[in-house]
Order: C-alpha cells, then sequence, then structure tokens
C-alpha cells in the first residue's frame, strides 16, 4: 500500500500530549523535542522493518575515483543506474549490477581487486575464468560505493534507495497511515521513561505496550500489514498476468 | 470574588464573639488573610493543577546581559522576573514565556509560536545530545536562578523584550485597599475563613496561656504551660472554672 498523504509532527503532538497527560509539557520533565526525538524514531523502526521509504539520488557519476558514499539515511540499495544526457533526465542508461567483493578502495582503476576477471593468473579453485567487460558493476563496502572502471562512459548516476524515514535532526515526514502506531510507540516510550521514575506508572506502560505491540491487533503489526499489502492496482494486475499465464 | 473589608469584618466579628477583651486590628487580620489566601493557591496549584484566574501577563519584559558582573554568570541573557511568583515544582509558576514572532492575521497567535521550554543548568548538557532537544530559536529553553530567569538558545539572537505569564500570590506589600478583591476561588473563603480563625485562635490562645501567673505551682499547672493544640474550649474559661472549683472545695 502507498500514500502520498503525510502527516505533521504537531497534528501527533496533538494525540501524543493528551495520551500521557502532558498538554503543557511541563508534567513529566520531557520537553517538545523529545515528542519529536521519539516520532523520529518510530519512523526510523517502521522504515528498517517495513522499508516503506523508498527514495531516489541523482548525481553526477565519480569518474575520477570511481566510488561514492551511500546516500545518508540508507539502509538499503535497491536500484542502481548511470546515465548519460542531463541530471534528473536520463538520456541511455545501464543497469549497475552487484559484484561480489569488488573493491578499488576508492581509488579508481589503480586500487581494484576482484574475484573474477583480469587478474593476473587462472585460479585454480575457479573452473571457469569470465570476463565481465560488458557489464556494468559495483560494491560497497563501509558505506562507499565501488563501481567497475568501465562505468566511466556515463555522466551521471541515479540510487534507488530504502531510507530510514528522513535525517537525524530534520522535521520528521509522517505517512497518514502510520499516524496510529507512531502515537503509541511514543506514547509507550514515554511511559517506559516515567516508570523508571516513579514505579506507579508501570501499569500505565503495560497498558501502552500492549495496545502498541499486540500479535493479532496492536497498532505496529496492524501498520506493518498496511504497508505490506498489496494496492488494489497491484493485485488486479498480479491477478490479470496469472491469469493469462497458459499453465 | 469577595472583597478584604467583607472577610476582615466577617473574621473580626467572630473572633471578638470568643476574644471580646482582645485587641485585633484589621490591619492583623487582612494581614492573616493575605498569607492564608497565598497558601490556599499553592495548595489548589498542587491538588487541581494551574488556573488561569491566578495568572498575570507581562507583555513586555526587558532582556538582559550582563558583560562585566563579578556576581553573575557574563554573556547570558536573562530577564528579572517582574513580580514575585509561586515556587511549584518544574518552575509552573511560570506558565509560559515567548517572544513576538512576525506573523500574518492568519497564522497561530505570536505568544504560541515560540514559548520556552523550562530545564536546569544541570540538564542543559544533556539537551545539546539530541538535535531535536538541543537549544535553539526554533527551540528555546529557559532556567530560574533566584529572580533571574536564563534563557537558552538564543546566543544568536538579540532580544529586546519577552512576554512572561506568571502565577502570582497576593503581594503583602502592595496590597493594603480593603475594597480590593482577594485572589482567591469563591469555593475557597469557607476554607480561608476556617483557616484564619484558627490561626487567630492559636495567635490569641497561646500566648496567655503561657504566662506563669504564680496562681498554682502544682506539678499540673507547670505542665499546663506547655504549648498545646488550641480547642474549642476558651482556655481562659477553663482556668476560671478550676479556681472556682478550688475555692469552691476550700471553702468545703
Amino acid at each position: 500500500m502507498n500514500t502520498g498523504d503525510f502527516v505533521s509532527v504537531n497534528n501527533l503532538l496533538a494525540d501524543i500530549l493528551t495520551f500521557v497527560n502532558d498538554d503543557t509539557m511541563r508534567n513529566h520533565g520531557f520537553n517538545r523535542g523529545y515528542y519529536i526525538s521519539g516520532v523520529q524514531k518510530a519512523l526510523e523502526a517502521l522504515a528498517l522493518q517495513t522499508y516503506f521509504d523508498v527514495r531516489t539520488e541523482d548525481k553526477e557519476f565519480p569518474k575520477e575515483k570511481l566510488a561514492t558514499e551511500i546516500p545518508k539515511g540508507a539502509f538499503n540499495i535497491r536500484e542502481i543506474y548511470i546515465y548519460n544526457g542531463e541530471l534528473c533526465k536520463p538520456k541511455g542508461f545501464a543497469i549497475v549490477q552487484w559484484k561480489r567483493l569488488y573493491n578499488n578502495k576508492g581509488k579508481g582503476d589503480k586500487g581494484t581487486s576482484k574475484r573474477l576477471d583480469s587478474r593476473s593468473s587462472r585460479d585454480p579453485f575457479y573452473p571457469l575464468d569470465s570476463t565481465a567487460s560488458g557489464v556494468y558493476y559495483a560494491n560497497i563496502q563501509n558505506g562507499t560505493l565501488m563501481f567497475s572502471s568501465n562505468c566511466k562512459g556515463f555522466d551521471y548516476l541515479r540510487i534507488v534507495y530504502n531510507g530510514m524515514g528522513g535525517a537525524i535532526g530534520d522535521e520528521p515526514i509522517i505517512p497518514r497511515l502510520f499516524r496510529e502506531a507512531i502515537v503509541d510507540y511514543v506514547v509507550e516510550r514515554c511511559f517506559r521513561a516515567l516508570k523508571a521514575k516513579d514505579r506507579a506508572y508501570r501499569p500505565l506502560w503495560s497498558d501502552a505496550y500492549q495496545v502498541l505491540n499486540d500479535p493479532k491487533n496492536g497498532s505496529w503489526i496492524n501498520a506493518e500489514r498496511k504497508i505490506k499489502s498489496l494496492n488494489t492496482w497491484q493485485r488486479d494486475t498480479m491477478q490479470e498476468y496469472l491469469g493469462a499465464m497458459n499453465y | 470574588m469577595a472583597t478584604y473589608r467583607e472577610v476582615v469584618y466577617d473574621i473580626s466579628e467572630s473572633i471578638s464573639q470568643t476574644f471580646d477583651d482582645k485587641n485585633v486590628s484589621l490591619r492583623q487580620i487582612a494581614y492573616w488573610v493575605q498569607m492564608t489566601a497565598n497558601k490556599l493557591q499553592q495548595q489548589h496549584f498542587q491538588k487541581k493543577g494551574t488556573s488561569g484566574m491566578y495568572l498575570t501577563i507581562f507583555p513586555s519584559v526587558p532582556v538582559t546581559i550582563d558583560m562585566s558582573s563579578t556576581v553573575f554568570p557574563n554573556g547570558r541573557q536573562y530577564v528579572v522576573l517582574p513580580d514575585v511568583i509561586h515556587s511549584l515544582v518544574g518552575e509552573l509558576g511560570i506558565e509560559y514565556i515567548t517572544f513576538s514572532r512576525e506573523s500574518a492575521c492568519c497564522d497561530p497567535a505570536a505568544f504560541t509560536q515560540a514559548t520556552f521550554m523550562f530545564t536546569t543548568p544541570a540538564k542543559s548538557q544533556s539537551l545539546y545530545y539530541d538535535p531535536y532537544t538541543k537549544p535553539s530559536e526554533d527551540n528555546p529553553y529557559f532556567y530560574r536562578v533566584g529572580d533571574r530567569i536564563y534563557l537558552l538558545g538564543l546566543e544568536c539572537v538579540n532580544l529586546d523584550l519577552l512576554e512572561m505569564g506568571l502565577y502570582t500570590p497576593i503581594d503583602i506589600e502592595k496590597e493594603c485597599d480593603l475594597d480590593q478583591q482577594i485572589k482567591l476561588n469563591a469555593e475557597l473563603l469557607s476554607v480561608l475563613k476556617y483557616e484564619v480563625t484558627n490561626l487567630s485562635r492559636w495567635s490569641l490562645v497561646v500566648p496567655s496561656d503561657r504566662v506563669n501567673e504564680g496562681a498554682d505551682m502544682s506539678t499540673q499547672a507547670i505542665t499546663q504551660n506547655k504549648i498545646k493544640i488550641p480547642t474549642i474550649t476558651p482556655p481562659q474559661q477553663s482556668q476560671e472554672n478550676k479556681r472556682h472549683q478550688e475555692q469552691h472545695q476550700q471553702q468545703q
């Protein structure tokens, strides 16, 4: 399921502050930043579990180093393309494949080592050495994306990746269908902190935990279900494809 | 709301019923009323939360900065509290502090756009650990040191004036007009009268009870000289009764 409908942090705070009885943000010693930080953490946890946050970054291809840092907040690369034309307007592109153990140490052609292709001698453990001259490939190590030398023929790079719901410190952008889960996540987090100050908060924390994490109808599992379910559009198309197959 | 005159005369009347030979001035009773009203206000905050009834807004409190003080920290923006405030946990005596921002007529009210959060000097350090709690122009804080309120997060902004909403108790030095209204909820007036009457009874009874008249040096009399919680029966009367009883016994 996808959404283009987003809600503001203040919109969530209106609920959260009521649920934890802190309308003035003076009752428990938590300030506004603490609550927003909770919202961002909830969004991050959802992004890591559901991969909902798909982002695209276009940039110039690093022809000299043949390496670039993966975008901030990215934890999963989905697709990489290299293209010519103008930035953000591809005109003739190629798909970049992943190559295991490829490493150029960010030093262009000179620092390259890889498991297959262009070694100085044949490897007796590999029955078939193959060349990959027509294939564009890359690998990631320590947050650095390293490309094969034949990618030099392209001017721009497009990376499609899963983000973690925005950079830490930015105002979180919250998909509307996550509203309930995020509110419950922050409420649970607040009561967890209050529990450490005063044991009288334990029953409240326990209730909040249950509302959030109930395996059947908790708001968190519901949010996961929502984001992982197919759109009607996608489902119908899938059925058409499957229906047309000649078994 | 009732005026001081109404309450003070009422209490004065009640006191004179019991202590007709005592000379208690209206000023004295008014002082007791103010003192007790402040205590009731404080209890009201603690039990039922703050109330706008006791809120006073100071729209233009000047922001100052010390540059060469030997007593206070220099280079920190602060305001001096424009009035005495109720001392409550988390400085709840300060309802809000804000500063005006340029806003169009359809924007939220200016005073709601930038509200200072409460902190303490020690807690301030951990605020910088998280980008969301870090003090800044959009996320300013305040902490109190005596009658000064220091501002955090506005180090690069020059502010002239702040708006403050404070919960102020009755200023005993300033309020001396009997026709002024008492800043107290109507439902608390009966408690006020009870408390002041109790206070007056305590004040009037105890001194006389502690006087050593030399009438009786027995062990029982010495024990009586200890401070006691006043009872409904005035001790003077009981002493007279005792003397009558003793005279009666001697005659027999």
